[in-house]
């Protein structure tokens, strides 16, 4: 069992807010019911008498929260730093050039602390400069001094791209030491972030508010360590000024919020801010806004009609493109074409989990995504990217799927045929029971309703039935449920062929 | 449409057949089965077909036939488990349901209520843990 599993299984919990079955586990993290026990068993040994999953029969499992959040807080207070992997020593010596670049640091308090040889630092430094150089970022090493130069907006990208997680805790952790400063940090940003949403009257969804997040968090910490090292020759260039003209309202917000950063780090920030801001601003989705089709831009309306064409040119999706789906999805192409320009990446922490539940459409979505990168001479269109995307078309397909047609069964046709229906009306919200029917003339109404897709029963079938079946208890169990939902997602699956 | 609840009742059920024969006895007596005989074997043969268990201690064995001369619901709550309603199930608690082949609408309609009233996970809590007094209000 690796430690892969364990933090598997937790991020899949950490989703869930409600117990996941046994079953519904092993198959997302392709391992036997058995590993899923042993796992969570592992896992709470940690904690012997708080446990951090909980299980219950029938039912799964369930994280508790409160238990995991002090189990990994307490983890992280006893990390020492002899123990960490050559991965974590490399991230840590990262976040501490990073965040206080261009300064320069010795190298013996750099790596000091790790005790490694003289060999490890060659070889460490050398792994950094190659991750650095995708970011136009220079590892520089003279006498025995250390220090990244490189552009402002290029440090933050390294910054927000190899140190911050999509996790606000970890990120306020990650940075600064002093607890009562990182809090006070904190608790300005999300004030800040409470004045943009008041000022756009409108909440600004995940992931988007932790981008906006980390950006001002980023931005105080880099002004907090090497604020007078942060060159203030940075000046608006026309076509940036221009930019901020043409979108006064956000203009204003962003100088509003500058101006509150201007006063509570006591400094004066270069106007450039602003437009970092902004940038930000733009590129993510806000959700108040009812979109007419009209006021979206040319350029919006063209790449999305284009992303839904390329999409639904495919067989299997053909019937998805409608106008919900258009309105929807150009709302957040709007943002998204913002962050291309501005080089701005989000992360997608349901990547995985959509990879997981839509890989044929996301695999179509990503090639229609690259399509569009050639034909529109955009800048590539992550897998992040994609994920976010392909949610949209998945919404869409779920949308306009035809409701399931069952017919359901008993001995009379009302006794636990009229309590199963009631039960399934309660779990199923995408079955249409057709008709409840007395088990003697099941032939009989079959032949009539040609529409309906499942017969489930409480009793047993005659073997001449010729549509699909299943017979569950009265009680319709966590198991009948588990049935139910595997006949539904076969006859789904056999609907989307035909 | 009769709502009966025989609380512990006090005839001596030892298993499934003797529970079988004193409620159609008790029916008969009051009136709602003609054919006392006729309505075990259907109930017997609805059994067969499938269980109907939706409790671990709760049944809801039913039945529609020409035996049947007025449709209702008995609650039974025995004095003691049975062993042999189901393998590896102790059942002591019972919702028969009686339907005769002509029935009134408006019966049907009740006892489709009384169906869904049943789904309820806290009702079925009740139906199988409940007081006799907690029954009453929701029979």
């Amino acid at each position: 069992m690796t430690i892969e599993y364990r933090q598997a299984l937790i991020n899949y919990l950490l989703k869930h807010r409600d117990f996941s079955s046994g079953s519904e586990l092993s198959a997302v993290l392709n391992v036997s019911i058995k590993t899923i026990s042993r796992t969570a068993k592992r896992i709470n040994s940690q904690s012997v008498n708080r446990p951090i999953i909980e299980s219950k029969k029938g039912r799964g499992y369930r994280l508790n929260y409160q238990n995991y959040l002090e189990q990994s807080t307490q983890v992280k207070k006893f990390v020492n730093v002899s123990h960490l992997t050559s991965v974590e020593r490399r991230a840590a010596i990262l976040k501490r050039l990073l965040v206080a670049a261009p300064q320069k640091h010795q190298l013996s308090s750099v790596f000091g602390k790790f005790y490694v040889s003289d060999s490890v630092i060659s070889s460490d430094l050398k792994i950094l400069r190659k991750m650095l150089h995708k970011y136009n970022l220079q590892l520089k090493r003279r006498n025995e001094y250390i220090w990244i130069e490189g552009k402002e907006t290029e440090i933050r990208r390294a910054i927000n791209d190899l140190l911050v997680t999509d996790d606000v805790i970890s990120i306020s952790h990650f940075l600064q030491s002093n607890q009562l400063i990182q809090q006070q940090d904190v608790s300005f940003v999300m004030r800040q972030l409470r004045l943009i949403e008041e000022q756009m009257n409108s909440e600004i969804p995940y992931p988007y508010n932790v981008n906006l997040f980390s950006h001002l968090y980023i931005l105080i910490e880099r002004y907090h360590n090497v604020g007078s090292l942060i060159g203030k020759k940075f000046e608006l260039q026309l076509d940036e000024k221009a930019k901020l003209r043409q979108h006064s309202k956000e203009t204003k917000l962003c100088k509003e919020v500058i101006c509150n950063l201007n006063t509570y780090l006591n400094t004066q920030l270069p106007k450039i801010e602003i437009y970092y801001l902004y940038q930000y601003l733009t590129s993510s989705r806000v959700d108040n806004i009812r979109i007419d089709r009209n006021e979206i831009s040319k350029q919006v309306r063209e790449i999305t009609n284009c992303l839904i064409k390329k999409v639904t040119e495919n067989q299997q999706y053909m019937h998805i493109n409608n106008q919900k789906l258009f309105t929807s999805l150009a709302k957040h192409m709007k943002p998204l074409l913002n962050r291309l320009t501005n080089n701005i990446k989000v992360k997608n922490n349901l990547l995985e989990q959509i990879k997981l539940e839509y890989p044929r459409l996301f695999e179509v979505v990503k090639n229609a995504s690259a399509y569009l990168t050639k034909k529109y001479l955009l800048n590539p269109i992550d897998e992040n990217e994609v994920g976010f995307i392909t949610v949209y078309f998945a919404q869409a397909a779920e949308n306009m799927r035809p409701p399931i047609n069952i017919m359901v069964v008993c001995t009379t046709g009302f006794g636990t045929a009229q309590l199963l229906r009631a039960k399934i009306e309660k779990r199923f919200s995408e079955l249409n029971i057709v008709k409840l029917v007395a088990g003697r003339v099941l032939n009989v109404e079959v032949e009539k309703h040609p529409e309906v897709d499942l017969v489930v029963s409480t009793i047993k079938l005659p073997s001449n039935i010729e549509i699909p079946n299943l017979v569950v208890s009265a009680m319709f169990t966590m198991k009948d449920q588990e049935c139910l939902e595997q006949e539904v997602d076969h006859i789904r699956r056999e609907m989307m062929t035909q | 449409m009769k709502k009966i609840i025989l609380w512990e009742p006090s005839f001596t059920v030892l298993n499934k057949a003797s529970l079988l024969e004193a409620i159609t006895d008790y029916l008969v007596k009051h009136g709602l089965i003609k054919d006392q005989k006729e309505a075990i074997i259907a109930i017997n043969k609805r059994e067969i077909l499938g269980s109907t268990l939706i409790a671990p201690n709760l049944a809801i064995p039913h039945l529609k036939s020409y035996a049947i001369r007025e449709a209702a619901l008995i609650f039974v709550k025995l004095q003691n488990t049975l062993t042999d309603w189901q393998k590896d199930s102790q059942v002591e608690r019972f919702i028969f349901t009686i339907v005769p082949e002509k029935c009134p609408v408006a019966d049907l309609k009740m006892l489709k209520y009384f169906y869904i009233k049943l789904a309820d996970d806290k009702k079925m809590e009740i139906f199988s843990h409940g007081s006799q007094k907690e029954i009453q209000k929701i029979l």
